[in-house]
C-alpha cells in the first residue's frame, strides 16, 4: 500500500500512516513503518507476538491520481469496515491497476495544456499553435523514450531541447515569430510542479530528508528543463 | 476585465487538461479546476493590490490551500491531488526559463533578476503550503483531543 501510494504521487507522510492504520486494521498488534528516499522499511509485531519486517524499493514516482484517490480510498475502507486479509487483497489489487490513458488522447491533452499556456503568457494565436505541434514532442517522449534513459535528468533535458528544436523549427519556417512563447506552454508541461509541492508537504511534516531530497530532484529538473529549452536558440 | 476572462476561461481549459493528463477522475478534475480558477482569481486581485512578489504568491497560494483542504474534507479526496493541479497557474516555470536563458547568453542581469523572481515565487508557494500544513495539522490535533474527551464523558 505504501510503496504504490508513493508511486502513485502521493506524499511520504500520507503514504506511512495509510501503511500503518491498514496493518493495526488487518490485525497487527502494532506496526511502524519508516520511508527514506526510495526505499520503505515496515516492521510490525502479529497478535501471538511474532515480529516482522518487510523491506521494499520504490523505485517509480509519478502521477498516477485516479490511482492515488482509489488506494486512500480503499485505506479508509479497510478501517473502517475492518475487512478480512482476503477480501483487502483482492479489493487492493484491483485498486492498485495502473490508470490507463490512450496515447492520442494523451497526445490531444498535452497539445490543449501547450497551446493555452502560451497563450496565458502573452503568446499570440500562432505560438499558441506551435507550441501544440511541438508539445507532440514531450507526449512523444514520455511514451516511448524513457526506456532508454537510465538518469531521469538526462531524459528531462534531451525531451526539453527536442522540443525546443522542435518549436524553434516552428519560428524559423515563419509559423510563429517568438520563440519564448512557444517555448514556455512547453516548459509548463514539464515543469516539476508535483515533486515540488509533495517536497515541501513531506518537510512541513517532519520528514526532512525526503522531502530535501525531493525537493533538490525538483530544482536540477527545473535546469535541466530551462537549460534544455534554452539551448537549441543559442546552438542550432 | 476582458483580460481576466480570456486568463480565466484559459485557465479553467490548461488546469482540466493537465489534470487529466494526470489521471484524475473526473468529478475530481471538475473541482481541481474551480481550484484553479480561484487560484488564477486570487492571484489577479493581489497582483492589483500590491506589487510585492512572495507575499502576491503566498496569499494566491493560501487560497489555493485552503480551499484544497476544504474541499478535500468535503469530498473525502486526499488535499494533495486538489493541491497540486489548482496551484499550476502560479508555477513559476516561465521565469526560471528566462533565468536559465538570461545564464547562458551572459546576460546576468536578466539572470540574477528572474533568478530573485523564481526564488520569491517559489518560496511564497512553499510558506503558503508550509503555513496550511501546520494549521491543518494542529486543526486534526485538536478535533482528536476533542473527541478523546467526548468519547471518555459519554458513559
Amino acid at each position: 500500500m505504501a510503496v504504490s501510494l508513493l508511486e502513485s504521487g502521493a506524499e511520504v507522510k500520507r503514504a506511512e500512516e495509510s501503511a500503518e492504520r491498514v496493518a493495526l486494521a488487518l490485525g497487527a498488534a502494532s506496526c511502524e513503518v519508516l520511508s527514506f528516499v526510495s526505499f520503505i522499511l515496515l516492521t510490525y509485531d502479529s497478535a501471538d507476538g511474532e515480529s516482522f519486517t518487510k523491506t521494499r524499493r520504490v523505485k517509480n514516482s509519478g502521477a498516477d491520481f485516479s490511482r492515488f484517490e482509489r488506494l486512500n480510498a480503499l485505506s479508509r475502507k479497510i478501517c473502517e469496515s475492518k475487512m478480512g486479509l482476503e477480501i483487502a487483497e483482492s479489493e487492493f489489487r484491483e485498486a492498485n491497476k495502473n490508470t490507463s490513458v490512450k496515447p492520442l488522447k494523451s497526445y490531444i491533452q498535452s497539445m490543449i495544456v501547450a497551446f493555452c499556456f502560451s497563450l496565458f503568457f502573452g503568446g499570440g494565436i500562432k505560438e499558441a499553435i506551435s507550441s501544440a505541434i511541438s508539445a507532440n514532442t514531450i507526449q512523444f517522449m514520455k511514451i516511448k523514450g524513457d526506456i532508454g534513459f537510465e538518469n531521469k535528468l538526462i531524459f528531462t533535458c534531451v525531451t526539453s531541447f527536442l522540443a525546443g528544436a522542435v518549436c524553434l523549427f516552428t519560428v524559423k519556417i515563419g509559423m510563429a515569430e517568438n520563440y519564448d512563447m512557444v517555448a514556455i506552454g512547453n516548459i509548463m508541461l514539464l515543469a516539476p510542479g508535483i515533486s515540488v509541492m509533495s517536497a515541501v508537504r513531506d518537510i512541513i511534516s517532519g520528514e526532512i530528508l525526503f522531502g530535501i531530497t525531493r525537493l533538490f530532484e525538483s530544482i536540477l529538473t527545473a535546469l535541466s528543463i530551462a537549460i534544455g529549452f534554452a539551448l537549441p536558440s543559442l546552438v542550432l | 476585465m476582458g483580460d481576466y476572462l480570456y486568463k480565466m476561461v484559459l485557465t479553467f481549459v490548461s488546469v482540466s487538461a493537465f489534470a487529466l493528463q494526470d489521471k484524475m477522475k473526473l468529478r475530481t478534475v471538475f473541482i481541481a479546476v474551480i481550484g484553479g480558477v480561484l487560484t488564477f482569481t486570487a492571484e489577479y486581485f493581489f497582483v492589483m493590490k500590491s506589487e510585492n512578489t512572495f507575499l502576491i504568491y503566498f496569499l494566491s497560494a493560501g487560497v489555493t490551500c485552503l480551499y484544497s483542504e476544504i474541499m478535500a474534507r468535503i469530498n473525502k479526496v486526499p488535499a494533495t491531488i486538489i493541491m497540486l493541479s489548482a496551484v499550476i497557474p502560479l508555477v513559476p516555470g516561465s521565469i526560471i526559463y528566462y533565468s536559465m536563458r538570461g545564464l547562458l547568453e551572459n546576460r546576468y542581469d536578466i539572470y540574477i533578476t528572474n533568478l530573485i523572481e523564481a526564488l520569491l515565487s517559489a518560496g511564497g508557494i512553499a510558506s503558503a503550503v508550509a503555513v496550511t500544513g501546520v494549521l491543518t495539522g494542529t486543526y486534526k490535533k485538536i478535533v482528536e483531543i476533542w473527541l478523546k474527551k467526548v468519547n471518555e464523558i459519554r458513559p
